[in-house]
């Protein structure tokens, strides 16, 4: 690598280690709040030193990648492996922007091994990348991922003129990875899924390359895939797998197993909790386990499970199984009730695992895990609510965005009453109150859901919190469209539980400007929101939080509150609704005060709340 | 006592001519005229035969069956005239016979002079149209001329596209009354020629859309179906209609509005004969119920504070009527004020034959991979594929395109193009046809189907890879079309096209004769961008003793202007056909008049005159006319 290179990674891990909210509870709030401003100040300085770094000595070689020389393209093959290696994602974006840039010069001078090498890499960048939107149920990279993954397959025509095994590899991988742009849940998505890795099965077992490429770790290969196709156990959950299928997973999910138990046998290695529970599984839909064997079985893994395992199979165990746990549960409507204390101990042990999980380590799969545990999360009346344990969640993950809410519930609860004492009259058709004095008489409970709605609003945003709290150079284009997800993000987790669909307005249309004219998703339609008075409310509340705040760490240093609240005023009828605009001024004193003391107040109770699960469990 | 006895009592001595129909089964038959009746028909016979044949024939009529018709029966008898009162008695039909000789002529004579009057008024509108136009000829040239010079400043181009925009528009209503009065004196003759709707809707398009986009208006098109693309038509009398209806809908739709335009062609038991069905909606000040009536009738315009402020001649709808009456079609409109109007055509037209010959050969057996969202369009382009033997994989989103290219690598067949409809859902195209660009090579061809107007997204689709446009709606001519480009014989076709087109005209003798000054200046100034050499005349005398001058072979061309002094167009050329020399018979000569006439595109033939380019001027125009006839003996 290059000096430049060397020092942009050695910087990125420094933002890294400062951002980290992974080491502990502070017990001195406003000394931890001192140190976080002094990190970000840090930070800030890095970001801008690394953006001068790229600037200067990266983009201009991207710019004309054609004319770099071989020196340059092998050292931004190393710089690109040290920003994404394997699962471990330090600049992911970037690294996509590399091996893009890489592919270009292959292309560009027919070098073919190489342009096989990096259409893999682009590709797995891009699935990595897509593991992030999909969690906002979008599907932006994938056609991009399978054209890389195709195009690198397609070499299988030439596999004989080239001459280099790795090269070789990289077909084998890519042909087994075009799987990996396919999911389970539609039929025809199946059809192509199991279409693909039937293919790559057939050439992975065919002794002619055998006998070809004797180098190539074929077992690792087959192993990859018959994982791969373990996968498909989804189908078997949601009883769409047809006979075909069925068998082929079970084949797939015993022969990992032994597999497994070969390794125990050979190397002493503990067996990955993930494939042995999955052969379990298996056993489940085949009959030969009945579901209360299957949960024991779970149980005793979670149980088994190293709580400060951050490896991708302790992330799993940790994180997935909870969610594993629930599904089951939910199949049997009588073991809900009794597995109530089990669960319940799982989602509390899962939150702290969670909070101890350091930066930069596997994140994408982590957030990914924790989205399938809401997927399938379950409420019970007298236990955890959806509501909090997202909270919660957002709290273990990065307590400043906890903050963020916190101060922006606040004050949209302060706006709300401000509102319900001077123009209640605006308030009409919230909470579907028919006129004033319903909006009078039910005041407490609109401020309340006012105040919900701050809390809630942004909730997405700790499913992209790896986008901005490790980011240690300014935002790429890809990063901000990426980001601005984020909303929808929000959406699709609070459309999953009954008690907090009411929320869903407020976390998608936050960011939608008052008068339509800007600000992002344009699937908001503020019309068609029962509460948009609400959303309004939000995203003023929202707006100048952010403009104060020390926002998510990325090295950002806010206004004072007072020069944000005249800039609230000047996009009053733009971005921000004028009629709430309007009451600030007559709040002003209580707001300036809140915004300089209450983030100190919002740590504390981020840092109880951690330290209150731990006495209590769960809450 | 019988009934003709009682007729003959009641009526037999009355002095007003009286007649008696028995009637049964929507027939009448006369049983009894009085006295009276009989003295009107000097040879004995009844008062009906003594009527002209049309008017005892409804007489009868009339008599037969009782009808809500309240216009007057007036019968003509020996020089006089008479109001026929018909009422029943006694099961039968009673008619009187009033003389109104004396009014009838008095309204008769007033309705004549209305009528002469208002021919004079149509003539004289006419002429003075006719006597604008030359005059607006140079103009609208001159203007053309002035903002091709690259030196124009700026405040002066914009006014030039002023005078530009206002000529035009002048233009169009002198057109208008010149259409009306050719109409009006049944002068006006259909051209049917071989055509493809495709085309035609294409240039309707063309002038439509961008006046909607201007009133920010959404402009839909539905077609329907399209059972036969290629028909015999008049298609500038067809095009004349769609646009009166179009810019009528636009003109008088609020900015923000829509303008709805369907079509459809069904084919007949007969499967030469078509029947085309058309209808133009619009979310305008629609029209009152008074005015519905008057809405084809020449000069009307509904007399509202919200209409007087829009500019027109009020003929538009007219010309259309007569126009689609002149096809054999039929035209209605139904409209509510406040809400909107539709008008509607039906028009048969002859099916033309379709040479799908050259496009099958080329491409039949090739795969194409559509990515469309739209479901029904999608199955469209998959029919008219398959008729030329074309199979088409479709893929409703950019993964399922991806897969099948990933597909076809393992399947070991190639995709010959790549078609993307450019509104697809859930992809952005900018972004996804540079890859399938990238993937596919430089050779594949990408072809996308544009909606509207591609004008102002050629250069960025074209940066992302596209190769092609096809337009929506779609039309087989245009897809097979757009895709055999891209086969070996259609890329030579290409190539051999593109070789003609950048064929200069140095060297080429032209003859250019035009009495009028700043015609001729107007005619050089296109005619030298061409490199041709020019000789003029100023009227057809002076241009046949030009001819005579030279030596045989010498001009490779002659544009003509019809109306000239000392000799008009016409004589000239017959004069020069019949000289004796080889290049006599040979000589292209092209009529320049600014009456594009059919019958004044005939009698130039009949002279003849090879072609005719109208004028003004269109550069475009004369430039195909140069192309096609000094193009095609070589350089």
């Amino acid at each position: 690598m290059r000096e430049y290179q060397e020092k942009y990674i050695e910087n990125l891990l420094q933002v890294m280690a400062l951002s980290d909210f992974s080491s502990g509870i502070p017990e001195d709030i406003p000394q931890f709040i001192e140190e976080r401003r002094q990190n970000n100040i840090r930070i800030r300085g890095i970001i801008r030193e690394n953006t001068e770094l790229l600037r200067t000595n990266l983009m201009p070689v991207l710019d004309d990648i054609a004319s770099a020389s071989d020196e340059e393209i092998a050292e931004l093959e190393d710089f690109a492996s040290h920003l994404l290696r394997g699962a471990r994602q330090l600049d992911l974006v970037l690294n996509y922007t590399v091996r893009n840039a890489l592919v270009a010069f292959a292309r560009r001078h027919g070098r073919r091994d190489m342009l096989i090498r990096q259409l893999y890499h682009t590709g797995m960048a891009l699935f990595y990348m897509q593991q992030i939107i999909r969690l906002a149920d979008k599907n932006d990279y994938n056609w991009k991922m399978s054209l890389m993954f195709g195009e690198a397959a397609s070499y299988i025509r030439q596999y004989d003129e080239i001459e280099d095994a790795e090269t070789r590899g990289y077909i084998h991988r890519a042909m087994a990875n075009l799987a990996l742009a396919y999911r389970w849940d539609t039929p025809e998505e199946a059809e192509r899924k199991s279409k693909a890795i039937r293919r790559s099965f057939h050439v992975l077992t065919d002794p002619e390359y055998h006998r070809k490429t004797p180098s190539l770790p074929w077992d690792t290969f087959l192993y990859k895939s018959h994982q791969e196709r373990t996968t498909a156990m989804q189908m078997l959950r949601m009883g769409t797998a047809d006979a075909r299928i069925v068998r082929e997973v079970m084949e797939s999910a015993e022969y990992v197993y032994k597999k497994q138990m070969e390794d125990v046998e050979k190397k002493g290695r503990k067996p990955s909790a993930r494939w042995v529970l999955e052969y379990d599984i298996a056993l489940y839909h085949c009959g030969v386990l009945t579901l209360s064997q299957l949960l024991t079985s779970m149980e005793k893994v979670f149980m088994d499970q190293d709580a400060h395992d951050f490896s991708m199979d302790g992330l799993w165990g940790n994180a997935m199984l909870p969610a594993y746990y629930a599904e089951y549960l939910r199949s049997d409507e009588s073991l809900i009730g009794r597995k109530k204390e089990v669960l319940l101990y799982m989602y509390g042990r899962m939150i702290r695992y969670v909070h101890g999980v350091p930066n930069g380590t596997l994140n994408s799969r982590l957030i990914s895990h924790l989205l399938d545990g809401l997927t399938t999360f379950i409420e019970y009346p007298d236990g955890i609510q959806a509501r909090d344990f997202l909270i919660n969640l957002v709290i273990s993950r990065d307590p400043d965005i906890y903050v963020f809410l916190q101060l922006t519930a606040d004050i949209t609860r302060m706006i709300t009453q401000a509102a319900l004492e001077t123009v209640p009259e605006q308030l009409v058709g919230v909470l579907s109150c028919e006129d004033v004095s319903e909006v009078r008489r039910r005041g407490p409970e609109i401020a309340q859901f006012a105040y919900e709605c701050g809390m809630l609003h942004d909730i997405g945003i700790f499913l992209f919190d790896s986008l901005v709290t490790t980011a240690a150079r300014s935002q790429l284009e890809e990063e901000k469209r990426m980001y601005g997800y984020h909303t929808d993000a929000g959406r699709r987790i609070l459309s999953r539980c009954e008690s907090t669909q009411k929320y869903v307005p407020a976390a998608l249309g936050h960011h939608r400007f008052y008068d339509g004219s800007g600000g992002y998703p344009e699937e908001y339609r503020r019309e068609e929101d029962p509460n948009r008075q609400i959303t309004d409310i939000v995203g003023i509340a929202s707006y100048l939080v952010g403009l104060t705040d020390v926002k998510f760490g990325g090295g950002s240093v806010g206004l004072t509150p007072e020069e944000a609240l005249a800039q609230v005023r000047r996009e009053a009828g733009t971005r921000l609704s004028p009629v709430f605009v309007q009451l600030l001024p007559q709040i002003e004193g209580e707001l300036t005060a809140y915004l300089r003391e209450g983030v100190v107040r919002a740590y504390e109770q981020a840092f109880d709340r951690i330290r209150g699960e731990d006495a209590e469990k769960i809450q | 006592m019988e009934i003709v006895e009682q007729l003959k009592e009641m009526w037999g001595n009355v002095r007003i001519p009286a007649l008696c129909f028995e009637t049964a089964g929507g027939r009448s038959a006369l049983i009894f005229q009085n006295q009276a009746a009989q003295e009107l028909c000097p040879d004995g016979g009844s008062a009906l035969a003594a009527m002209p044949e049309p008017e005892a024939v409804e007489l009868l009529a009339r008599a037969a069956e009782p009808c809500d018709k309240t216009d007057p029966l007036f019968c003509h008898i020996g020089g006089r005239v008479f109001l026929a009162v018909l009422f029943a008695w006694n099961g039968l039909c009673v008619c009187l016979l009033r003389d109104v000789s004396d009014y009838y002529r008095g309204v008769q004579g007033r309705l004549d002079e209305a009528v002469m009057a208002n021919r004079a008024k149509t003539s004289f509108l006419s002429e003075m149209s006719h006597d604008i136009r030359t005059p607006m000829n140079a103009i609208i040239g001159m203007t053309d001329i002035a903002l091709t010079q690259k030196e124009t400043p700026a405040r002066i181009r914009e006014y030039l596209n002023k005078i530009k925009t206002a000529s035009g528009h002048m233009m169009s209503i002198i057109n208008e009354v010149l259409d009306m009065s050719r109409i009006e004196s049944g002068r006006i003759t259909l051209q049917p020629e071989e055509v493809e709707i495709a085309d035609i809707l294409h240039e309707i398009l063309i002038v439509a859309r961008p006046q909607a986009d201007a009133k920010h208006q959404k402009f839909e098109l539905k077609l329907g179906r399209v059972e036969h693309e290629r028909v015999v038509a008049d298609a500038l009398r067809f095009k004349q209609i769609c646009l009166n209806l179009l810019s009528n809908a636009i003109k008088f739709t609020p900015d923000g509005g829509t303008v709805t335009m369907f079509m459809e062609i069904l084919r007949g038991e007969d499967p030469e004969r078509l029947l085309l069905n058309l209808y133009v909606r619009d979310t305008g000040i629609g029209m009152s119920k008074e005015f519905l009536s008057r809405v084809f009738t020449p000069f009307e315009r509904e007399q509202s504070l919200t209409i007087s402020k829009i500019q027109g001649t009020g003929l538009g709808m007219a010309i259309a009527k007569n126009l689609v009456e002149l096809m054999g079609g039929a035209i209605s409109v139904e409209s509510e004020p406040g809400v909107g109007s539709c008008f509607s055509i039906t028009v048969p037209l002859k099916a033309a034959a379709m040479h799908l010959g050259a496009y099958q050969e080329a491409l039949c057996g090739k795969h194409i991979l559509l990515l469309d969202s739209l479901e029904s369009r999608a199955q469209t382009v998959q029919e008219m594929a398959e008729r030329t033997g074309i199979s088409v994989d479709w893929a409703k989103e950019p993964e399922q395109a991806v897969y099948y290219i990933n597909e076809a690598i393992f399947a070991d067949y190639e995709y010959f193009a790549f078609l993307a409809a450019e509104k697809t859902e859930g992809v952005e195209l900018l972004s996804f046809l540079p890859e399938i660009r990238r993937r596919m090579g430089s050779d594949f061809p990408i072809i996308l189907l544009a909606e509207g107007d591609w004008q102002h997204t050629e250069y960025m689709f074209t940066r992302a890879g596209v190769d092609a446009f096809i337009p929506l709606p779609l039309f087989g001519s245009r897809l097979y079309a757009g895709l055999y480009a891209f086969t070996p014989q259609g890329r030579m076709e290409q190539e051999q096209e593109s070789g003609r087109a950048q064929r200069s005209f140095e060297g080429r003798r032209v003859l250019l004769a035009e009495d009028n000054e700043l015609n001729r200046e107007i005619a050089c100034e296109i005619l030298q961008m061409t490199g041709v050499s020019i000789e003029t005349a100023e009227d057809g005398q002076q241009a046949l003793e030009l001819f005579r001058s030279r030596p045989p072979f010498y001009f490779d061309l002659i544009l003509m202007d019809i109306q000239m002094p000392v000799m008009n167009g016409l004589d000239a050329t017959r004069r020069l056909r019949a000289l004796d020399r080889p290049d006599a018979g040979e000589v292209p000569i092209v009529a320049m008049t600014a009456n594009a006439f059919v019958e004044d595109v005939n009698q130039s033939l009949e002279a003849g005159m090879d072609a005719h380019v109208p004028k003004p001027l269109d550069m475009d125009v004369l430039f195909a006319c140069l192309e096609r006839f000094l193009g095609r003996r070589g350089v």
